[in-house]
């Protein structure tokens, strides 16, 4: 076989384009053989559970990168949305606790709104995203902790304790809210025009506006998806902890991104998937959930995840310059 | 591409564990029982593993905690994990499910929140038989668990204030530098401060801030209330690692004669500005060391069906310069 025919393999492509899957289940083979307790059955799925939260702000995060902006208000709008979340459940309250459909609503709204909120200043007033999303980190934590004076709300009702805290078929409940998140990414991604707008404004804005496609309108709705996720894990949370937390959240903002950058999305925009994603979020919690098994420091995680990060971006940056040269 | 990615991935992964497969062994205790104690040889056979879930590890305190747990820990026979959560309640729920996922023996936690952990540790205890034991801080469903450990950190707070209201003669003007809003040990903490004031009207609190119990967090805030206020008559803070960003504060605007610092957990450093009588006038003692021999106490004692006693607070202790030699002969 030919240098050419090789290359066009359709084989040799699908190993290569899972590139970032090989790596993950290397990290499997890795882990398993330095500690027993790693291939459980109950530890996998554990690794599915922890990957929940981060995969659902991924999501929202990775089409945010993909039309070339960020979003760092998904910690924040996450703990807002969380005591939001606390405040419909909570039996401590003098109101009656609305029912679970209900919070889901007003969460998901909420977290719409912080996510129109910086859209508006992105698309349409041309701040740029990093500072306005930055604001609005500040704003979102502010606000959690404003709402509450600082302190946890508790006496949720079972019904809304029991939304994370389920299984169903033996796997946890979040799992299965990251799956439809996915999904519904993956849909909107591939097979809407939307997507492929998301894409081409990422790749040239300036080309996307010639062409016809409503720039502003769609990197607003890319933010009102990320607001949207972040109010869902919001919820999520305040069901996970079973009170709100002013605090949760600190942080997650910088999970989100790492997972879209290991998952080979690109941080200039126009490039990368959600599935390449959610196989960022899994190695980033296989590391986190291998290290704790083997009772390695937190600290070691962190030169890890650094670590991780920088081979993902020179990849993304060489593999880049690569094109350009072959163009 | 990215097939050089995965190469680089399991050459990094790879070094990283066997660099990380050994952990060094832990210091000797510094605490002031462990002093004391002769290093003692662990038994032959592990009796398990025991999980602790600690708050963070990311101050002296905190690691000595760490610390204390494996070493008290391994002389009774057990293998310590030490899981980081970072203050963050999210994931110290993901490493009590690590724990349950491994099949611990029992899980020790210092709770980030009273709340937040409690449908996850009662798991633990119900659905898979593994004890948790609180070490430190406590939950709200307490009772359910299997034990609890530790110091009062509303008491703590109570007696710290109380040094600083009979330093002034119960009249001047404080700062109070509380850590995380939102945080349970910090909020008791503060908490208790309030009650002591309540007995002391003279006593005006002229700024509350908001650090993040590191010394970097706290500097500003002392450099901003003593600039405008330069004669406040003291600064407390939940902890001593706050406590001593604003000592260098103080000293360094020449106040150390008019205004006092205080600062809770008796650490190390803080110990010796006590003693050397500037402006760090003291902090609480929180004896974590006898925390955990009380821990792993009750946990043989479970272990072996024999009856315990599952609340043991331990009074918190203040430190100043009149009594910092007899509690730390050895520093």
């Amino acid at each position: 076989m030919d240098e050419r025919a090789l290359k066009n393999n359709k084989v040799i492509k699908i190993i290569k384009r899972m590139g970032i899957v090989w790596a993950l289940l290397a990290l499997l083979l890795i882990m398993s053989s330095f500690s027993p307790n790693f291939f459980r059955p109950a530890n996998l799925i554990l690794i599915l559970k922890q990957s929940s939260l981060t995969g659902i702000l991924a999501v929202g995060m990775a089409m945010v990168i993909i039309t070339g902006g960020i979003d760092l208000s998904v910690g924040s709008v996450l703990a807002s949305t969380c005591m939001i979340a606390s405040f419909c459940v909570t039996s401590s309250m003098s109101w009656e606790p609305l029912s679970v459909f209900m919070t889901f609503i007003v969460c998901l709204t909420a977290g719409g709104l912080f996510g129109a909120f910086n859209g508006l200043f992105v698309s349409y007033l041309g701040f740029p995203p990093f500072i306005v999303t930055m604001a609005t980190l500040s704003i979102g934590r502010g606000f959690a902790l404003v709402v509450t004076n600082g302190r946890s709300v508790f006496n949720l009702t079972k019904e809304f304790n029991n939304v994370s805290n389920t299984s169903y078929l033996g796997i946890p409940s979040l799992v299965y809210y990251w799956l439809v998140m996915v999904v519904i990414g993956v849909f909107i991604m591939k097979k809407t025009v939307l997507g492929k707008w998301l894409y081409a404004i990422g790749g040239n804005q300036d080309a996307a506006r010639l062409s016809g496609i409503n720039v502003r309108a769609t990197k607003f709705f890319a933010y009102v998806i990320s607001g949207v996720c972040a109010g869902l894990c919001g919820l999520l949370m305040a069901s996970r902890t079973t009170s709100g937390q002013p605090p949760v959240g600190d942080g997650d903002e910088l999970n989100a991104i790492a997972a879209c950058v290991i998952g080979g999305i690109s941080m200039a925009g126009g490039s990368g998937s959600l599935i390449g994603t959610v196989v960022g979020v899994l190695i980033l919690t296989v590391i986190s959930n291998g290290f704790d098994v083997m009772g390695v420091p937190s600290n070691y995680q962190r030169i890890m995840r650094g670590a991780i990060i920088l081979i993902s971006v020179y990849i993304d940056l060489t593999s880049k310059r690569k094109q350009r040269s072959s163009n | 591409m990215k097939r050089y990615l995965s190469l680089l991935l399991m050459v990094i992964l790879a070094l990283s564990l066997f660099a990380c497969a050994s952990p060094a062994e832990p210091a000797k205790s510094t605490g002031p029982q462990a002093s004391d104690a002769e290093p003692t040889e662990g038994p032959a056979e592990s009796k398990g593993t025991v999980y602790w879930c600690a708050h963070n590890t990311a101050n002296e305190f905190s690691v000595n905690m760490a610390k204390y747990c494996e070493e008290i820990g391994k002389e009774n026979g057990y293998k310590v994990i030490v899981l980081d959560s970072d203050t963050d309640v999210a994931k110290q729920i993901s490493d009590v499910e690590t724990a349950i996922a491994a099949d611990a023996t029992a899980i020790f936690i210092d709770p980030t929140s009273t709340d937040g952990l409690n449908a996850v540790l009662l798991s633990a205890v119900k659905d898979h038989n593994i004890p948790v034991i609180c070490i430190h801080g406590g939950t709200s469903n307490q009772e359910e668990l299997t034990a609890f450990v530790a110091c009062d950190m509303f008491k703590g707070g109570e007696i710290e204030m109380q040094m600083l209201a009979d330093d002034l003669d119960g009249k001047g003007k404080i700062a109070i530098l509380r850590s995380t809003e939102g945080h349970d040990v910090a909020n008791n903490i503060t908490d208790g401060y309030y009650a002591v004031l309540e007995n002391y009207p003279d006593i005006e609190v002229v700024y509350v801030g908001v650090g993040d119990w590191g010394a970097d967090s706290a500097t500003p805030y002392a450099e901003t209330w003593l600039t405008a206020t330069p004669d406040l008559n003291a600064i407390i803070c939940n902890n001593d690692g706050m406590a001593l960003g604003v000592r260098p504060v103080v000293a360094s605007m020449g106040l150390e004669d008019t205004c006092w610092v205080y600062g809770l957990d008796a650490i190390s450093e803080a110990r010796m500005y006590i003693r050397e009588g500037g402006c760090y006038k003291g902090s609480i003692m929180m004896d974590t060391y006898a925390e955990f021999l009380a821990g792993f106490d009750i946990l043989n004692k479970f272990l072996a069906g024999e009856p315990f006693e599952n609340k043991v607070v331990i009074d918190p202790v203040g430190v100043n310069a009149a009594n910092i030699d007899e509690l730390y002969p050895d520093d």
